[in-house]
């Protein structure tokens, strides 16, 4: 394709200006804001138009011109073999945008962009390959001029850079999910759902459960007023009932007052009837004769006894008053004990006097003996005979005396001491008989007296009842007996009045006190049933009636009373419809999906950028870096024989043998590159018929040998189609003509 | 003996695509459907009502459904069969177990077989409850019960009809067959499939959104003497949904508002319809149609016209199908998808294409700025 003509009407700075290019190399010369770039751009204009104003690009603010506002104007071109005629005209506004295409051999009207119709590409293909505006050209020369050469590897396109869309496509995806899935708005979103879906389940059954509860008080309620109803009837009959037991109440304390006044005068004639002494005999007028009557009765016996007593006394015999006189005889004496005294020692004396004899004749054998050796001696055995001589006749005298002593009682003197006890004792028993007789007698005469008084007193209480004539034991005991049980007998029916009477007075005071504040009258007046039909039975049933429905009634309230509360509770946890939330929830879910899908094409897209960038480096980025590697080579006369990339697509460039990164290389030989890149994507785009190589400024920065060997080479490259160059320096023009390149030259 | 056998009518719906108003108003056309359903079971004469299921949407019913329902249960006077679906399971406090239900109403309380007898009718009603949202077994499973003096024995269910794997009651025909029932109403399947004529499903009465599309209707059945059954279906949707796509690829804004147009006077049969229109294809980039005038311009005549715009805007496809930078690459990388009979990865190929060179192309590629 080429471009014949061009006729600015007014498109920028430019006003009225035509333009005619020829096949081959055009240099279109002039200075600084001599509006170069705005032809270029005028160019782009012409073969897609100007994009809407962003805020990414002021196109359409720099197409417009600069005092109407309005860009107009029409280019020539050639392409597969027909000429035509492209007019545009454009405002502030797209929508007034005007485009008229007309091949010119036809003069038919042709259809869409002519971009796109007669290049076959679309309007980033064309920036990306046959436009290299200045601007991009600065930018190259700048910091990014590695990444560009990179971005133009992997992409084809210089703006493009893959790892930073990638980056940004997963800062995005990152936004929507995290990669442990926890986090994110989709996450966020499902815990909200999440959140909704419990709140609307416990909210659910809160309402489920308070239509079961509101039935059940609906049921309680009524339950509640029948027990409420039964309960105030069964009340009221209960009261009625009660009234009639009230009235027969008033009925027993008039039968009560009746009755004691029966009693009093029963007593009364009791009184009159049994007084004695102007009283009543009573219990211890009872007592006392009983007592006098066993006082008597003691007396009775005592005496007997004293009798029986007196009678049994024994009497002494002979021989015991024999030895009792005897012993009076020595009692007056000295006593039996002086006298045996006596003997004793006139025994001991003899049998002492006997053995001192005996020794005093031994020894003086002895001592008679021994004078024989000692002739001293002889006068002691001598002493010594007449010693035991003289013993021997007090022995005898002592023995004398001492029999004569026994002989005088006619006893020996071993049986003497046993026969002076004997008479001893029997004066002693003698003695004592006569004490018993004499106080045995003394104690009859004492029961007799007490016998006489005792009956006498007992006479004198029964005389009281009656007179008494028989007075014997037997009479005494049939009167006391028969008087006896009279007065308990009177007792008893005392007794019986007087518990009659105070029964009655307490019996009265009761209903008295239970009857206070009931009025007879009104309460006889307000009946409404029977009375014959209140009988005890049904009062009983009645209050157990009574006391069931009350009970009834209490558990029926609280039943009613805890549903209520439960359903205060319940209705406190519903804060909101179920249905509401499910539709909180439905629009959830539908932003879910809405953002799930997002995600899924999020993803999507960022596997299907990575898969292309990956296509693209196997496919045809290979290309890319040997077209270009090629024509680098020529251009850098053989010093860069190759451009290749690396395994993480990083540029590199072989110098002397080595890649180096294209980071590392100078001002012009990354321009040489980029055009060399750029070249080999059009070449590679347009196969069959290259479109016009547009460069503004882009050989600026290259030396003058390369910048020789740059414009042959595009010289050659597009000698059957076209190669527009804009430069603001005379240079490319004086090496054209140094060197003899066929050009057109173009001034502005 | 005329029956009239419904089921499906999920009250008490949630509506998301809607405001709370308009919501609430859509609850309340529910509402509406259901007294039109009842009186055309007075004005057929029908001797009973079965309602095969989700009668509610949820075990939740609002006051004002719970009312309408008991009043009009109990002025029909006539046979009210439930059985208790998956969407409303017979629960403690479901409406099902209220105190309230009239005595012409019959519930089913158990999910075992059970029966309900109409000796004046001749007629015996066999049928079953979801006590939960799951039954995962069928309840005509094992020996059929002998029942004396076997008169019309019919069935009335909420089942996935022969679906062995369904965790909504397995029926299997071969057991309805083995059964005797003489019409099976059933419910939960809302877009009708083809099945024998005594076995039916009675699809909802209204849909509640283009998910359930066409005319909703009731049946009205017939058995004579015989037992021979016939069913007719009674329309009672007020609403129908239609959704359709539109290829517009190629075409300018104009022909596509005249193709648009023209589709929905095709589909709009009368007044009743709400379209969903989903345009398809490739345009230009150029061409932007003004979705929401196109909408607004053939609202007259049907409902509600809701255009979905899922075209595929490109400076040129034929520009991308070229294009060797990274951007014809991703194209070409994405097109199998993108020509996918797959709807779904379709939509979501051109959304990624969409993501990918706004992307590429440094522009907003959010939510917002490529929908």
């Amino acid at each position: 394709m080429r471009i014949l003509e061009l006729n600015i009407i007014e498109f920028g700075n430019i006003k009225d200006k035509n333009i005619r290019l020829e096949n081959g190399l055009n240099i279109v010369f002039g200075d600084n804001e001599a509006g170069k770039s705005t032809v270029m751009l005028f160019i782009k204009f012409m073969l897609y138009g100007i994009p809407r104003r962003t805020a990414k690009s002021a196109d359409r603010d720099r197409a417009l011109n600069w005092s109407t506002r309005r860009a107009s104007g029409n280019m020539k071109i050639e392409a597969n073999g027909k000429s035509y005629r492209i007019e545009r005209r454009a405002d502030a506004y797209p929508k007034n945008d005007y485009l008229s295409m007309i091949c010119l051999e036809t003069g038919e009207p042709v259809e869409g962009e002519p971009g796109e119709v007669l290049l076959g590409i679309g309007i980033d293909a064309y920036e990306s390959s046959c436009s290299i505006a200045q601007m991009k050209a600065s930018e190259i020369s700048r910091a990014g001029a590695a990444s560009a050469l990179d971005n133009m590897l992997v992409s084809s396109d210089e703006s493009i850079d893959v790892q930073k869309v990638i980056k940004k496509l997963d800062e995005v995806r990152k936004e929507y999910k995290l990669n442990r899935g926890e986090g994110g708005i989709i996450y966020q979103t499902n815990i909200e759902i999440n959140k909704l879906s419990e709140k609307q389940k416990s909210i659910t059954e809160a309402h489920l459960l308070l239509q079961e509860n509101t039935e059940k008080l609906e049921r309680s309620e009524k339950s509640l007023s029948e027990i409420i109803a039964s309960c105030e009837s069964s009340e009221e009959l209960l009261r009625q009932l009660r009234q009639v037991e009230t009235l027969r109440r008033f009925e027993l304390l008039d039968k009560a007052k009746a009755e004691l006044e029966q009693t009093n005068s029963m007593t009364q004639e009791f009184l009159k009837e049994y007084s004695k002494q102007g009283k009543l005999p009573n219990e211890t007028d009872n007592a006392t004769l009983l007592n006098a009557y066993f006082t008597y009765r003691e007396a009775q016996k005592k005496l007997s006894t004293r009798q029986s007593q007196y009678n049994s006394l024994p009497s002494i015999d002979k021989d015991s008053e024999q030895l009792a006189s005897i012993g009076e005889e020595i009692e007056a004496k000295c006593g039996a004990s002086t006298i045996m005294s006596y003997i004793n020692s006139q025994h001991k004396k003899a049998r002492m006097g006997r053995i001192t004899a005996i020794a005093c004749l031994c020894l003086s054998a002895v001592f008679g003996a021994l004078s024989l050796v000692l002739l001293p001696l002889a006068i002691a055995a001598g002493v010594l005979v007449a010693l035991g001589i003289s013993f021997v006749f007090v022995s005898a005298k002592a023995k004398k005396k001492r029999d004569a002593a026994c002989r005088e009682y006619g006893k020996s003197f071993s049986e003497l001491e046993a026969f002076l006890n004997s008479c001893t004792e029997a004066l002693r028993q003698k003695r004592i008989s006569s004490n018993e007789i004499i106080s045995a007698k003394a104690r009859l005469d004492e029961a007799e007296e007490i016998a006489s008084a005792s009956a006498h007193h007992l006479v004198e209480l029964l005389e009281i009842y009656e007179s008494v004539t028989d007075t014997s034991e037997e009479g005494l005991r049939a009167l006391t007996d028969k008087h006896s049980a009279n007065i308990l007998s009177i007792c008893e029916k005392r007794k019986d009045l007087a518990l009659k009477k105070q029964s009655l007075v307490g019996r009265i005071s009761d209903l008295e006190k239970e009857l206070v504040g009931y009025d007879r009258q009104s309460l006889m007046a307000s009946m409404t049933i029977d009375a014959e039909q209140a009988t005890p039975e049904l009062l009983a049933k009645t209050e157990r009636a009574a006391a069931y429905y009350k009970n009834a009634r209490i558990s029926a309230e609280e039943k009613v009373r805890v549903l209520r509360e439960a359903i205060i509770a319940l209705r406190a946890r519903i804060s909101t419809s179920p249905v509401e939330l499910a539709d909180k929830i439905c629009k959830l879910n539908e932003k879910l999906e809405r953002d799930t899908h997002y995600y899924e094409a999020l993803v999507l897209a960022m596997e299907s950028i990575e898969g292309a960038s990956s296509a693209m480096s196997g496919n045809v980025t290979p290309y890319l870096s040997r077209a270009a590697g090629e024509m680098m080579c020529a251009l850098s006369n053989g010093k860069h024989p190759s451009v290749q990339t690396t395994k993480d697509l990083t540029l590199s460039v072989d110098q002397d043998g080595f890649l180096i990164s294209a980071d590392r290389l100078s001002g012009g030989t990354k321009d040489i590159a980029y055009i060399c890149l750029r070249i080999a994507l059009m070449q590679r785009l347009f196969e069959n018929e290259l479109p016009p190589l547009i460069l503004d400024e882009a050989l600026c920065q290259i030396d003058d040998t390369r910048t020789q060997g740059v414009l042959t080479a595009l010289s050659e490259l597009c000698y059957n189609s076209q190669c527009i160059l804009f430069t603001c320096h005379s240079r490319e023009l004086d090496i054209c003509q140094k060197i003899g390149l066929p050009h057109n030259e173009i001034a502005l | 003996m005329k029956i009239l056998h419904t089921g499906d009518i999920h009250l008490d719906s949630a509506f998301c695509a809607v405001s709370s108003t308009e919501a609430n108003a859509l609850r309340q056309h529910q509402r509406d459907i259901l007294k039109k359903i009842f009186k055309i079971a007075n004005e057929e004469a029908c001797d009973m009502i079965l309602i095969s299921g989700d009668l509610f949407d949820t075990c939740y019913v609002t006051p004002e459904t719970r009312e309408l329902c008991l009043s009009l249960f109990s002025d029909f006077q006539k046979p009210i069969i439930i059985s208790p679906g998956n969407h409303d399971p017979l629960v403690d406090g479901s409406f099902y177990k209220s105190s309230l239900l009239p005595e012409n109403t019959f519930v089913f309380t158990s999910s075992e077989l059970q029966y309900f007898d109409f000796p004046e009718l001749k007629t015996t009603v066999a049928g079953y409850a979801f006590t939960s949202s799951v039954m995962t077994k069928s309840p005509l499973e094992g020996e059929v019960a002998q029942r004396e003096n076997q008169p019309n024995l019919i069935l009335c269910a909420h089942a996935d009809l022969d679906s062995v794997a369904t965790r909504y009651a397995p029926l299997l025909t071969s057991d309805i067959l083995r059964h005797g029932f003489i019409y099976t109403a059933l419910g939960h399947i809302h877009k009708v499939p083809e099945t024998p004529e005594h076995i039916r499903y009675c699809g909802f009465p209204e849909g509640r959104g283009f998910d359930e599309q066409g005319d909703g209707g009731v049946l009205i059945v017939s058995i004579d003497d015989t037992g021979a059954v016939s069913a007719k279906r009674i329309i009672t949707s007020d609403i129908r949904y239609l959704t359709e796509e539109l290829s517009v690829t190629g075409m300018s804004c104009w022909e596509i508002e005249r193709a648009v147009a023209s589709r929905i006077e095709d589909m709009s049969r009368d007044c009743r319809t709400a379209i969903r229109l989903e345009l398809v294809g490739v345009l230009t980039e150029d061409t932007l149609p003004d979705i929401t005038s196109i909408s607004k311009a053939n609202n007259e005549q049907v409902i509600s016209v809701e255009i979905i715009n899922s075209t595929l805007c490109l400076p040129s496809s034929e520009g991308l199908e070229k294009d060797i930078t990274l951007r014809g690459e991703l194209y070409r990388t994405l097109k199998g998808k993108l020509m996918s009979d797959d709807r779904e990865e379709r939509r979501t190929a051109l959304l990624a294409l969409k993501i990918g060179l706004s992307a590429i192309d440094g522009k907003d590629f959010t939510d917002g700025g490529v929908l």
